[in-house]
């Protein structure tokens, strides 16, 4: 091909695994996320041209790019349109505003103006570029020319460019699923510990029980505030709080909270509790565990209170595959048991000494169930 | 003794030595911190289909089918637990050896195989079998084993580093 006809996009990758020249296979997704940025970006940029018109079916397939070449040294990429078509212009345009977007997101400018509808997902993208890397590696992007300053692409200088391009104009999303992309959103409840709080941004790091790290913004509701900080601890020593919101999900994993309604500190006294509280759906011995409910996670506390009350004698904690908690007591003699159900309701069981046949019954009542587990009652 | 009828499928015998012990392996979530046993131990997870796995000691050592487990299963063994044919029996339930039945397809089966059917049991009737069963586990005790080694290893790795 003849480069002086052709812009060339260098992407240069160094660290032990790409000596020689080397190109990992899994690194591969780096340069695909790419393609599918400009490829996306190219679309919106000949819908802009088009209003109204059908996106010719041949548009993504006649914008793929290509690697030229790979030069000695580390990995040294160079890729090129693969064909030469009536899209170049709308290509070349797309390019541009990705390199804009990843320049900008790198050296803390202003991120270039997007399409709306598809502002969140080219942030994404761009977000996800890095990846791959190990610690000692680095992707070098030639934004500005093969010969320019590139953007360097590190873990440290991608975590910063991750949190700038999550931040800017980040409600302008307000669709719960969002067409398209690999985003939706649910209301719900998490628990874990604050460990970060930025009031300038209006944001907070969470270390959810069940899903690691996760941030969240409380714009929405800066009353959150004060809720926040009450709780803000070094994790591992905070209190467990629940989160409740809008927890967005990015391919199917949770990612960020958009917007808290409800900061609760939860009364997790009891380090089973808690490890009941962090089990991931999936839990079980045939990958059958659900994920235990809140409400049976609340009605154990509260049971649990009551026999601390009491003076009683603390019984097993166990999850059930239905998301539920079993509080048992048992020994050689007699086993006595309050299943509280993902619903909130306690099943009590009581196998008394020499007989086969346990005595069960269903109350909706916690006041019935603590005294069963008090002994006040059979 | 279950006053349902007993339907063995092809391959299948009633395990008839009342005295014989039958392991049952023990893993995360039916185990305390603190050791306490559960009686989740005792009611068979819903890929079992109804039936609790369980091992003959006439034919396998507790050490052995730990070992097994821990190689084989999702979740390695924590220790092992026993009840006899007989104490299956009180809790109106039998012991059915499969060893005999042919694998489907990349379907596994221990060494000394058996289980405990719950078919045709409702919740009520699950619970109360667990518990028979988890009264009758506490009194015997935990089943003396190790932890299972890395083929080569003389301890398990984890108390090794």
């Amino acid at each position: 091909m003849d480069e002086s006809k052709v812009e060339l996009r260098r992407f240069k990758l160094t660290g032990k695994r790409f000596e020689g020249g080397r190109l990992p296979i899994d690194y591969l997704v780096e340069l695909q996320n790419y393609q599918a940025l400009v490829q996306t970006l190219t679309v919106a940029k000949w819908q802009a041209g088009h209003p109204g018109e059908e996106v010719p079916a041949d548009l993504k397939a006649e914008t793929s790019l290509a690697i030229e070449r790979i030069d000695e040294g580390s990995a040294d990429i160079y890729v090129v349109l693969e064909q030469q078509t009536a899209y170049v212009q709308y290509q070349e345009e797309a390019q541009s505003v990705v390199e804009q977007t990843i320049s900008a997101a790198y050296s803390g400018q202003p991120l270039p103006e997007l399409p709306k509808a598809i502002n969140e997902e080219i942030r994404l993208g761009v977000s996800q570029i890095g990846a791959t890397l190990q610690p000692d590696q680095t992707i070098e992007i030639y934004a500005a020319g093969v010969d320019a300053p590139p953007v360097v692409v590190t873990i440290t200088t991608r975590k910063e460019a991750v949190d700038r391009l999550a931040l800017e104009d980040f409600f302008l999303t307000d669709d719960p699923v969002v067409a398209g992309s690999h985003l939706a959103t649910v209301q719900t409840s998490v628990a874990g510990r604050i460990t970060e709080l930025d009031p300038e941004k209006q944001s907070f790091r969470f270390r959810s029980l069940r899903y690691g790290e996760l941030r969240g913004f409380y714009k929405d509701n800066p009353e959150q505030k004060e809720n926040l900080k009450g709780v803000l601890d070094p994790p591992e020593v905070g209190p467990v709080v629940r989160l409740t919101g809008e927890l967005q999900y990015r391919e199917g994993v949770p990612w960020r909270f958009k917007q808290i309604t409800n900061v609760e500190k939860l009364n997790l006294d009891n380090s089973a509790l808690v490890e009941l509280a962090s089990l991931p759906a999936g839990w079980g011995e045939a990958a059958d565990g659900e994920e235990i409910s809140f409400t049976a996670i609340d009605a154990a506390s509260t049971i649990l209170a009551g026999i601390d009350q009491a003076g009683g004698s603390r019984p097993g904690l166990f999850p059930t595959t239905d998301g539920g908690i079993l509080l048992e007591w048992s020994s050689s003699d007699a086993v006595r048991s309050i299943e509280i159900t993902a619903d909130g309701d306690f099943e009590l069981l009581s196998l008394a000494p020499g007989v086969f046949q346990s005595v069960q019954r269903t109350v909706r009542d916690i006041t019935e169930a603590i005294r069963f587990a008090t002994g006040e009652v059979q | 003794m279950t006053s349902d009828p007993i339907v063995l499928a092809e391959g299948e015998t009633l395990v008839a030595n009342g005295e014989e012990l039958v392991y049952r392996q023990v893993t995360q979530h039916m185990l305390t911190e603190d050791g306490q046993l559960g009686s989740p131990a005792f009611s068979p997870s819903t890929s079992d289909a109804g039936k609790l796995s369980l091992t003959r000691s006439s034919l396998v050592s507790a050490q052995d089918a730990r070992d097994w487990h821990t190689r084989n299963a999702r979740s390695k063994s924590l220790g092992v637990r026993g009840v006899t044919v007989t104490e299956v029996g009180l809790a109106e339930r039998v012991v059915i050896d499969d060893s005999g039945v042919a694998l489907t397809e990349g379907e596994k089966r221990s060494p000394g195989h058996c289980y405990v059917d719950f078919a045709g049991l409702d919740k009520t009737g699950r619970k109360n079998v667990a518990a028979i069963l988890l009264r009758f586990a506490n009194a015997r005790g935990e089943i003396n084993t190790t932890e299972t080694t890395e083929d080569g290893e003389l301890f398990p790795l984890e108390q090794a580093s």
